[in-house]
């Protein structure tokens, strides 16, 4: 009786012990199923369940439910016990008679209430806990955070990983070197200034002038690894446990590795395309202004622009070049000037919005100037930044005042060189200087004077370049004193502009003296009587004889003229000048042609008299060249039939077919270079029918179509085709031409 | 009498009779063991009467009798069952016979006298079986599919592919594709189902010279795979042309002419003159750089010779001569390129007639988007008058033959416009069209031509060479195919042979390593509605005679075996018998 009444209370603690395991396999499951989702290993998740149930279980303790705990549990959660449940524990013997009635009781009761009292547990709080974990897990995975933590330290994704095949289908026996880690580190020219990047991926696409680094890393050691890029071999350096190769980048293409383990076997990879991009020239977009703009001399003459400059890699500077013009004519003046923009150029930035105003005033700009500028601008690249020029713009102050110059209608070329002062001018600014001279000061008068014998010494070298000469310095230099000094010094300055009639060599008669004179020169130039001699003023073609000897006089009057303008005596100059003047009339008029301004009006022709002239010297003309034709991608195609035959004759390929294959490679891999995208798999293919003895048969059509599909369109070319013609044919066709 | 017998197995005449003399032996050797001598002849008698007609009921005897023939039904693939019933209840006791491409219906026939064919009707290789037998063929089931293609066989690298056909009864949505070798797309339409019959057209450009496979891809409107028949194609490597262009004075239509053919390596000389008795002479990729007169010997080598109408009319009388001969005995081809007088005036060698239409302006067909100029006249038809390019029915180029060779004009001008317009596409297309029509035809030692396009594994393949040699003869594997001659045509052979293997085959002449024939073999599992729709309309042609109701003939008829079979039942019975009596 009693041991049942016990049972009860024994069944309710087994009961009760379950679900304590229960909870506290639950709090291990959590952890456990997390594990498992972040792609843990198996065993490992349910080690940390059993780790974690052990730790739960030291603290929940479910062992260590004791009856005497049970029953006073069960005291309080029940009226109806009395308190009273302890003595079903008691054994009857040791209780009195009132206790055994109260046991008895307590019995009866328990039976019915039993079920109604549920042990105390966290069975909900522990099922919370498994249903956080998982749902933390399924939001790690989905949200793929665990990705953003393992690429670190992962050197290879599935995805990008290098595969290699083994050469030779024997080779499969031994079980193959593995890849372990591969990186490519692109880092870009120091100018960009970017870190470099790392990254498993082995498609490079990198700026023009990069460093790539390559490590590639397998677990066993292998003999040795290549790099095969261009149709040349580069043997990958061992360093440390990794194979590296580093190159700069200067143009497209495409590499594949392969490497040989210690036990001969061969193994080659994927194609990987590498591709350059250029740093592009910056962009000048000009901002309001017009490209031709005229003030009025009484306005504000002032230009205000915008200027937005970009550039991929950023900008290193931007100016503006401007350029004023006064003048016109022969007497023009040019000044260069580089002006800087009203908004610092921030070196590096990738846009740049500048603004300017030119004030033309600030310039010095008069009536009838006219400003040419531009903008300039550089990037950063190295060692030669790109440069990019704006379009020129004009500014004009409109000159109100002058008048035009009209070529006159006879003057049909105009040989003189328009930037100079003419001789007619300098005579009338001489003129004016003497008129002037008591009016300004000596200094000034002296200042003008000698600017007038520059001016002079231009025309005089502007002239003797016609004849031949060689210029003394540039026209424009600016520092004629030296020039003068040197000119001074040479023993007589007429020299060589003068024929020496009064020598008594004068007809050449020895030609003794010359040859010592230049005894080198002779020996030198071996060439010289072969040669059209451009440079000796005595050969120049540019004029006829008495013209050249009119020229030399000219000349001679003007160095003279200038002489005096030197010593500050323009007086003295101007029958220099005046005589050089009509000289040079003189030549101009010799030397003009005049055209008929109506047009050629020519007389009728005689019939009669058409083709009766004598063609002696018109000859037969001849002209042959060989323009063979060569057919573009010969190997491409001779692939193609190749694959043909080997699709449709299931024969294996030769090692021609693979020279073959490798050479037709060779040529995908030029078309390639501009669309990567759309060779790459038929070059990848190619590349493994030349390497590996085993293949699909798919792959052989599947190259055979990509092949095809790269082959461009053939132009229409006539051919010459055969054809059988029947005599009955011939009967029938000429009996039809008959009766026609 | 003996004369009339004969046995349906007869070639199990010899195994029948030996069994049946061993079986007789051992009968005879169990009668004598068991009673002895007694009755031992006529027993012997009765198991010779047994065992022989046992052997009877084996090897089937016929016997020649005069009967009277009823008329027969063919069934061949894709007949209509309610053809045959209306068939069954018109004609009483009709003989209805099955036909297989493979199996001989030689017996079958015998015994009819006129025949219905239902159905596709007989193969082309199995009409002769019907020689001696008038037969009405009443058709069948509509095929369904591709029934006519037609293309070239054998192209150029260049040219293009061009595919006609026509589909019978399209559903709607189905497409068909042109695919090349390698399974590459190159062409595609769709079906509308608006018509009974629909015409299609694919088209692609041939890249690589070979012998390729391309295929007609037939497929439903979910893209699934109903059909893909293979379409042969020899593309050959381009032969460079020997062109000689004659001018009277230096044109730009000839010289961009001359650019455009120098460039793609032809041989072409070139005579423009100058002034009187002064000639440029241009040469290109040829050794000649120089032609005075025009003759035989200097014609000989050229393929095509381009001349304006004035220097054609200049030409001396022996400079006419030579040249007519070339072109009637060698072939040579002539290009004129025509002045305004040209049209009007009567020329040496050309007997074209004109009429002024008045346009000056005109587009091709080919290209409708493309301008071009063009005298204001057009050809005017006639029998002899072949067109190369047409706008509107128009004939704006053409040509006539002229003995061996062939001699065109075009009425459009200063061509040169289109590669200046940027058309050069158009421009190098449409000489290209002129100068292939025109030039010189090879003459090959041998020229194979098929009779049908596609050779299928173990059905006749008939091929035809025309050649020279008098005595052809064609190997193929190394065994000689015997050539028939042509009665009428001397130097036409033709020839049967049945491919045992598929894919390219080869044809080879004996004389000449060099003149092979490749031709395509496929399985009899391709093109099937092609030839359902080819051997429909073969039958259709041959079988609409008149229909003998009846008529006598000689047949063998079986002999009842019934009969043998009461022979031997009693001659066994007998032999059971006597030892129990």
């Amino acid at each position: 009786m009693r041991g049942s009444e016990k049972s009860i209370l024994v069944n309710f603690k087994k009961k009760w012990q379950l679900l304590l395991f229960v909870e506290t396999a639950l709090y291990a499951i959590g952890p456990a199923v997390l594990l498992l989702i972040l792609g843990a290993h198996v065993l490992l998740s349910i080690l940390a369940f059993f780790i974690i149930a052990l730790i739960v279980a030291a603290f929940i303790r479910p062992w260590n439910l004791s009856l005497q705990y049970i029953s006073s549990f069960i005291d309080q959660r029940s009226n109806a016990m009395e308190y009273s449940t302890g003595l079903l524990l008691v054994p009857k013997e040791n209780l009195s008679n009132l206790a055994q009635l109260q046991q008895y009781k307590v019995a009866d009761q328990l039976k019915n209430q039993i079920r109604d009292i549920k042990p105390k547990n966290h069975l909900l709080r522990a099922s919370i806990t498994v249903i956080t974990f998982i749902i933390i897990g399924l939001l790690i995975n989905q949200f793929s955070i665990t990705d953003y933590f393992q690429a670190s330290n992962n050197p290879i994704d599935q995805e990008n990983s290098i595969v290699f095949q083994p050469k030779d289908s024997a080779a499969i026996k031994i079980k193959p070197p593995v890849l372990k880690e591969q990186r490519v580190t692109i880092s870009y020219p120091s100018y960009i200034n970017t870190s470099p990047f790392s990254t498993s991926n082995m498609d490079i696409k990198a700026l023009e002038g990069s460093r790539i680094y390559w490590s590639i890393k397998f677990d066993t050691r292998v003999d040795s690894v290549a790099m095969e890029m261009a149709g040349n071999k580069h043997l990958l350096q061992m360093n440390k446990d990794s194979y590296t190769r580093s190159m700069i980048l200067n143009n497209s293409g495409f590499y594949n590795f392969l490497f040989q383990d210690t036990l001969g076997g061969s193994y080659v990879s994927e194609i990987y395309p590498l591709e350059v991009f250029k740093d592009q020239d910056p962009v000048i977009e000009m901002q309001g202004l017009e490209d031709f703009t005229t003030f009025d001399f009484n306005e504000p003459k002032k230009l205000r622009f915008k200027t937005l400059i970009t550039d991929d890699f950023g900008i290193s500077e931007a100016a503006i070049i401007a350029t004023v013009s006064k003048g016109s004519g022969e007497s023009v003046k040019f000044r260069e000037e580089k002006l800087s923009f009203d908004t610092p150029v921030n070196t590096g930035s990738k846009n740049l919005h500048l603004s300017k105003s030119i004030n033309l005033d600030s310039l010095k700009m008069e009536p009838g100037d006219e400003l040419y500028f531009y903008v300039e601008t550089s990037d950063l690249k190295q060692p030669v930044p790109n440069r990019t020029r704006s379009e020129t713009y004009f500014a004009v102050i409109r000159d109100t005042t002058s008048y035009d110059f009209a070529v006159e209608g006879t003057m049909g070329v105009d040989l003189m060189p328009a930037y100079f002062r003419s001789q007619r001018q300098l005579i009338i600014d001489t003129k004016k200087l003497i008129s002037e001279k008591s009016q300004i000061p000596k200094k000034t008068f002296n200042s003008r004077s000698n600017e007038l014998g520059f001016d002079q010494k231009a025309l005089r070298l502007k002239y003797g370049e016609f004849m031949g000469d060689e210029a003394e310095g540039s026209i424009g230099n600016t520092e004629e004193m030296p020039a003068l000094e040197q000119e001074v010094k040479s023993a007589d300055p007429l020299a060589e502009y003068s024929h020496n009639h009064d020598g008594s060599n004068e007809h050449n008669l020895v030609d003794q003296s010359e040859q010592d004179e230049h005894p080198d020169e002779e020996e030198k130039d071996p060439l010289h009587d072969y040669l059209h001699n451009h440079d000796d003023p005595e050969e120049s073609t540019l004029f006829t004889q008495s013209l050249k000897s009119k020229l030399r006089q000219a000349l001679n009057e003007m160095w003279d003229a200038e002489l005096h303008l030197r010593l500050y005596e323009p007086q003295k100059s101007l029958p220099f000048q005046n005589r050089a003047l009509n000289l040079l009339q003189e030549i101009k008029n010799s030397a003009r042609i005049y055209v008929h301004r109506i047009g050629f009006d020519p007389p009728p022709i005689k019939e009669d008299k058409r083709l009766t002239g004598t063609l002696e010297n018109v000859s037969n003309f001849r002209k042959t060249a060989d323009l063979e034709k060569q057919m573009d991608y010969p190997n491409m195609r001779q692939a193609v039939l190749r694959l043909e035959q080997l699709i449709t004759s299931n024969k294996s390929i030769t090692s021609d077919d693979r020279n073959l294959f490798e050479d037709a490679g060779n040529e995908l891999a030029g078309i390639a270079i501009d669309k990567p995208g759309n060779y790459l798999e038929t070059l990848q293919q190619l590349k493994w029918l030349t390497e590996i003895n085993q293949y699909n048969p798919e792959i052989l059509e599947s190259v055979q179509s990509g092949l095809l599909r790269a082959i461009p369109i053939a132009m229409p070319d006539p051919t010459k085709s055969s054809g059988a013609v029947g005599k009955l044919n011939e009967l029938l066709l000429k009996e039809l031409q008959d009766n026609d | 009498m003996i004369d009339k017998v004969s046995f349906y197995y007869s070639h199990w005449i010899w195994i029948v009779t030996l069994i049946a003399i061993v079986l007789w032996i051992l009968l005879v050797w169990k009668e004598y063991s068991q009673s002895g001598k007694k009755r031992l002849f006529f027993k012997m008698v009765l198991a010779f009467l047994a065992i022989a007609s046992l052997a009877l009921i084996a090897l089937k005897p016929l016997i020649k009798t005069e009967a009277e023939l009823g008329l027969g039904v063919i069934l061949t693939h894709g007949y209509e069952n309610t053809q045959l019933d209306s068939l069954n209840r018109e004609y009483k006791e009709l003989k209805v016979i099955k036909y297989d491409p493979s199996n001989s219906i030689d017996r079958e026939l015998d015994s009819i006298s006129s025949a219905f064919i239902l159905g596709e009707g007989l193969r082309s290789f199995d009409i002769w079986q019907l020689d001696s037998i008038p037969a009405i063929y009443l058709g069948g089931t509509d095929v369904q599919g591709v029934i006519k293609t037609h293309y070239k066989p054998e192209n150029s690298v260049g040219d293009n592919l061009i595919i006609r056909g026509i589909y019978n009864k399209p559903k709607k949505g189905i497409q068909l594709f042109l695919e090349g070798p390698g399974g590459v797309l190159l062409d595609s339409v769709s079906l509308t189902s608006a018509s009974q019959k629909e015409g299609f057209q694919l088209k692609s450009s041939l890249k690589v010279a070979g012998n390729f496979i391309f295929s007609l891809v037939e497929k439903d409107s979910l893209g699934v795979g109903l059909s893909s028949d293979p379409l042969p194609v020899k593309v050959l490597e381009k032969k460079q042309l020997n062109i000689l262009l004659l001018n009277s004075f230096p044109t730009f239509e000839t010289k961009y002419l001359k650019n455009f053919l120098a460039e793609m390596g032809h041989q072409v000389l070139v005579k423009s003159r100058i002034t009187k008795g002064r000639y440029a002479f241009e040469s290109y990729n040829t050794e000649q750089s120089s032609l005075w007169t025009l003759s035989k010997s200097n014609l000989e080598p050229i393929d095509l010779l381009i001349i304006d109408a004035n220097s054609l009319n200049n030409l001396s009388q022996n400079e006419r001569s030579a040249l007519q001969g070339s072109i009637q005995e060698e072939g040579l081809g002539v290009f004129i390129q025509p002045d305004e007088g040209f049209f009007t005036a009567r020329n040496f060698l050309s007997s074209f007639t004109f009429s002024n239409d008045g346009n000056i302006e005109t587009r091709v067909d080919v290209w409708p988007n493309i301008k071009m100029e063009k005298h204001p006249f057009s050809f005017q038809e006639k029998i002899t008058l072949q067109p190369i390019q047409k706008v509107k029915q128009k004939i704006v180029s053409a040509f006539q033959q002229y003995g061996s060779g062939r001699i065109g004009t075009s009425v459009i001008q200063n061509t040169y416009q289109l590669v200046l317009d940027g058309h050069s596409f158009a421009y190098k297309e449409y000489w290209t069209e002129l100068i292939n029509k025109l030039s010189k035809k090879d003459n090959p030692l041998v020229f194979w031509e098929a009779t049908n396009q596609l050779a299928f594994i173990d059905e006749p393949f008939h091929f035809e060479i025309r050649t020279s040699q008098n005595n052809p003869v064609v190997t193929k594997d190394g065994n000689i195919i015997p050539l028939r001659r042509d009665v009428d045509i001397l130097n036409k052979w033709t020839g049967i042979t049945y491919p045992r293997e598929k894919g390219w085959n080869q044809l080879s002449l004996k004389a000449d390593s060099t003149a092979v024939y490749q031709y395509f073999v496929t399985d009899t599992s391709k093109w099937k509605s092609l030839v359902a729709n080819q051997s429909k309309e073969l039958n259709k042609r041959n079988f609409n005679n008149e229909l003998k109701k009846s008529a006598k003939s000689v047949i063998q008829k079986p002999i009842n075996r019934l009969w043998f079979f009461i022979v031997f039942l009693m001659s066994m019975g007998f032999l059971w018998l006597e030892p129990k009596l």
